[in-house]
């Protein structure tokens, strides 16, 4: 049997470690078993935060509040927190809502590890509050400073010499030579403007005898009626005054929402929302695609033509684009003219045919797949319903092409078969064939397989924004 | 002289009158002779010579031999309370619920009311049955003719004794109970026991288990002051320790559930 | 209790007789200063028991012995332990082996063997109870002993052997005061130097034995009367 002091002891080390045990299985204090540290940081508004709430940081548990006090006027937190937390000089901290009861906690953020680090002991100097006025201004500041962009072209565009480098100082310069123009033309037409000056004062005569015209049908009449009419606008006028003045004063449904400053809030969201939609948009690839084609000694009448091509890739995942393309096809209508001369005036013709092509714009519009190096195009091709194989190599420098095209022609499908070849930047050379199984041609509608090259330049929107930037404007 | 004789019925409402007086006033002298009798005892823990074998003794025998009876009720305490918050929590399915429940009720309320309960049917009834006997058998007498002071050697002994072990019967039973509630859960209900776990830290807190803690503490000094009072005033031979033992359970339990919620609401004022 | 007059003399037995009820414990608890006086003064051993402190008086009480009616031994301790309780509460630089011989020399004193020692008081019959307290009383080596009705309640064979112990105890002990409380008139002539006739709580008389054979008191007269009786 032990002794009753060995009992005794026993007893309370058990129970003692039962409880030591269980407060620290449900502290979230980390200093409550030492070897935490303290910082404190002042809020301008403590509201809904709780002494003994929890500090997160990227949602995970990292403290707790030890003291909320006042100082200065602000709310004094000391944050007790996890010994291995580095905080630097940008450490932030922000009260952020928690569940749907209004409660809130705070958020914690290190601070940038390159920054000077703050020893345990310090004050986290920068809060950020979501929706307080700062982050206003600071989208008011950013407004403004476009808006001198504005005005600093504007006052080159109307100073001095000019500038022809931005839209708005070509126009000024137009206007400009738009007026020079005016005097040089008055000047050189005095004469003219004389006669017409004569003929001005005979039409303002007749005009007057034509207002001055009493009978039924004169303009007193109709001006009269005129009147008359000009009457219910100003009523209608002055309906609109009314409703205007009514929704100034915040008056009715359109009014309230007008003044109402939560109208500006969602506004203020949907703007927000645009926002974001536009940084969608610009994470879709778009390129802007040109070429044309030269097709030497071509279709029924041998002459060299140019076919040219824009297009719009717009491509929103990395395996798949849209292609919009309008295509300047110079042999896409073909004119035979048959003509009969009678030789010497006698009953025997010949018969002189003269072929001729006209240009039409047509439109491609294609949906696009890839599968690793193989792309499949299906969709409109030059006006026609079509398919597409792109077979790339060398890291899509090069591409082998074939389309076809036109299904239902007599003369059997359109197959277009060319290589293209990107030789340097956003230019490449394309070269290949056009209508390729059709080699015996068809008079009737002066299609022609046809062999062809050409130059062309594909531009990605990161090109263009690099081109852009560059702009003046 | 016979005009001033009140009526019948006036006599009658003199004398509820006089009773209730009578009794608020006994109530009123009791109260001050158990202060009186408390502070004594307090008082006699700072004389020498110091009891602290004494102490010992009377907390093996409410602490430690109340561990067992402790663990027994606090498990099926946290088993059958973790049964019947699960029927109710699984209609709303916020079954993780449990755990919080259980652990905050217990820590909060039934761990140290509980407590307060069995260790006065156990060690509170025993004082208060010990000290009457050995009053009836003059053995108080007897110390304190040899120039012992049976308030120092008899009484403050068991008060501390109450006083300690309470607090730490307590935390077995939030403890067992919680243990209980706890396997029930995740091995009976399914209830994923890191959730559970989470689930409990993100409800309770130390300040839960102090409170329960400081009342622990309060209701020992109830029965234990309760339990020495009535023993050491013992009164009419065998019969007057019945009696002291009988007054010292209902007494300390009545005081103890009471006092509850008297405590709980000044601990609400204190510690959150 | 009221207009009590009564000074006991030192080294000598003085047995204070009395019907129950007379105010024989009641007596015995004011000489203990475990009752203070409504007013008047008991003086024991130089010291105003009602003037003085608790500590004083626990000091005063340990020159005091004190055998209890019914022993009045502590029930979880044993009988030696018994015995070493005042030893070790009042001589406490004593190492635990000489406190031990001591307790067991009392024990000897009195009579119980050694195979009693480590008995419980319930394990033990009421005349070797008597001597344990008895030997607890004298722990000490106290220079009053006091008996509250030492006798009350045992067959004749022990009450007897009480009665002779109590006279060898102070016997062995010169200079100890004995105060006996009873109500066996024949022991108490028997043993007593003084004897003090408590009646409704008052002295009745106060003497040595003969002078109550002498008195003419008809109260007394019958006292006497019935332990003649007895005697034959």
């Amino acid at each position: 049997m032990k002794s009753i002091e060995f009992k005794v002891g026993l007893f309370v080390l058990v129970c003692v470690g039962i409880v030591v045990a269980m407060s620290l299985q449900i502290s979230k204090d980390p200093n409550a078993i030492g070897g935490g540290q303290y910082y404190d940081v002042l809020l301008p508004n403590a509201n809904g935060v709780f002494k003994n709430s929890t500090i997160r940081m990227a949602g995970i548990p990292v403290g707790t509040i030890k003291t909320i006090t006042l100082e200065n006027g602000n709310a004094r937190l000391l944050l007790s927190l996890r010994p291995d937390l580095k905080l630097t000089k940008s450490a932030s901290v922000e009260v952020k809502p928690s569940g749907i009861l209004g409660d809130k906690f705070v958020e914690i953020k290190t601070g940038n590890p390159g920054d000077e680090p703050l020893p345990p002991g310090g004050r986290i100097l920068i809060v950020k509050d979501t929706a307080s006025f700062d982050a206003v201004l600071d989208k008011v500041g950013q407004i403004a400073d476009d808006f001198s962009v504005v005005a600093s072209n504007l006052k080159k565009a109307t100073t001095g010499e000019g500038d022809p480098n931005t839209p708005l100082g070509r126009i000024v310069m137009n206007v400009e030579d738009l007026t020079a123009d005016l005097r040089d033309f008055t000047s050189e037409n005095k004469n003219r403007l004389t006669n017409t000056v004569t003929s001005l004062e005979r039409i303002t005569k007749n005009l007057d005898q034509f207002i001055g015209d009493e009978t039924d049908d004169g303009f007193k009449r109709n001006w009269q009626k005129m009147a008359k009419s000009l009457g219910k606008v100003d009523k209608i006028l002055t309906n609109v005054d009314e409703i205007t003045s009514k929704v100034n004063d915040g008056k009715g449904t359109l009014g309230k929402l007008i003044n109402d400053e939560t109208t500006v809030e969602e506004l203020n969201h949907a703007i927000s929302g645009v926002n974001r939609m536009l940084d969608t948009a610009n994470k879709f690839q778009i390129s802007v695609d040109y070429h044309s084609e030269f097709m030497p000694a071509s279709g029924a009448t041998g002459e060299s033509f140019v076919k040219s091509y824009v297009g719009l890739n717009i491509q929103p995942g990395p395996d798949r684009y849209y292609l919009l393309q309008i295509v300047d096809d110079p042999k896409a209508e073909f004119q035979r003219t048959d003509t009969l001369t009678s030789v010497g005036g006698g009953p025997n013709t010949t018969t002189r045919t003269q072929v001729a092509y006209h240009n039409q714009i047509k439109f491609s519009a294609q949906f696009a797949k890839s599968f690793y190096d193989l792309t499949l195009r299906a969709g409109l091709f030059e006006n026609s319903a079509g398919v597409g194989f792109d077979y790339h190599f060398f890291n899509k420098k090069l591409r082998i092409t074939s389309e076809f095209f036109k299904f239902g022609r007599a003369e059997g499908v359109d197959i277009r078969a060319y290589a293209r070849y990107k030789f340097y930047s956003v230019f490449y050379a394309v070269a290949g064939g056009d209508d390729i199984a059709n080699t015996r041609g068809n008079d009737l509608t002066g299609t022609r397989a046809s062999a062809f090259f050409g130059l062309g330049l594909d531009f990605t929107s990161d090109d263009m924004k690099l081109l852009m930037s560059k702009l003046p404007f | 002289m016979e005009k001033s004789v009140p009526s019948f019925g006036g006599r009658q409402l003199l004398s509820a009158i006089e009773g209730v007086g009578s009794w608020w006033l006994e109530m009123i002298l009791a109260l001050g002779r158990v202060t009186n009798f408390l502070v004594t005892s307090i008082f006699w823990l700072f004389q020498p010579p110091y009891r602290f074998m004494e102490i010992l003794k009377q907390i093996e025998f409410v602490g430690n031999k109340s561990v067992f009876i402790i663990c027994l009720c606090s498990l099926f305490t946290g088993l059958v309370f973790a049964l019947q918050t699960y029927s109710a929590f699984s209609f709303v399915n916020a079954e993780t619920m449990i755990g919080p429940t259980v652990a905050l009720t217990l820590s909060r309320e039934l761990g140290p009311v509980l407590t307060g309960l069995i260790v006065t049917g156990r060690a509170g009834a025993a004082m208060a049955a010990q000290l009457g006997s050995m009053r009836v058998t003059e053995q108080i007498d007897a110390l304190e003719v040899m120039g012992v002071n049976p308030k120092q050697f008899l009484v403050m002994p068991r008060i501390m004794a109450g006083v300690i072990s309470m607090p730490l019967l307590s935390a077995i039973f939030i403890f067992i109970g919680n243990l209980g509630a706890y396997f029930l859960s995740t091995k009976g209900f399914n209830i994923d026991s890191a959730t559970y776990l989470n689930k409990i830290n993100d409800f309770t807190n130390p300040r839960d288990i102090a409170q329960g803690m400081i009342k622990a503490g309060f209701f020992g000094l109830i029965f234990s002051l309760i339990g020495t009072y009535k023993g050491y005033h013992t009164t009419n031979g065998a019969r007057g320790v019945g009696s002291a033992t009988n007054e010292t359970v209902v007494m300390s339990s009545i005081l103890i559930l009471v006092s509850d919620y008297f405590l709980s609401t000044i601990l609400k004022r204190l510690l959150y | 209790m009221k207009g009590l007059s009564l000074s006991i003399p030192r080294g000598k037995i003085t047995v204070i007789i009395g019907f129950s009820g007379a105010g024989k414990s009641v007596l015995l608890k004011h000489i203990l200063g475990l009752i203070k006086p409504d007013s008047g003064s008991i003086t024991v051993l130089g010291h105003d028991i009602a003037q003085l402190g608790e500590k004083a008086l626990n000091d005063l009480r340990t020159r005091f012995g004190m055998l209890f009616q019914s022993a009045a031994l502590f029930d979880d301790l044993t009988a030696i332990e018994n015995v070493m309780f005042p030893i070790q509460e009042f001589r406490r630089s004593w190492p635990k082996g000489k406190i031990e011989q001591t307790a067991g020399e009392r024990l000897k004193v009195v009579g119980l063997g050694a195979e009693h020692f480590d008995k419980y008081p319930s394990e033990l019959s009421g005349g070797m109870r008597k001597r344990v307290g008895l030997a607890r009383a004298l722990a000490l080596e106290p220079e009053i002993i006091l008996y509250d009705e030492p006798t009350t309640g045992l067959d004749p064979i022990i009450t007897e052997m009480v009665d002779d112990l109590i006279v060898e105890t102070h016997k062995r002990r010169a200079g100890m005061t004995t105060v006996i409380i009873s109500h066996d008139l024949d022991a108490a002539f028997k043993m007593g130097d003084y004897v003090a006739m408590l009646d409704a709580g008052a002295i009745r008389l106060f003497g040595p034995p003969q002078d109550f054979f002498k008195s003419d008191d008809p109260f007394i007269k019958r006292f006497v009367a019935k332990v003649r009786e007895q005697g034959k």
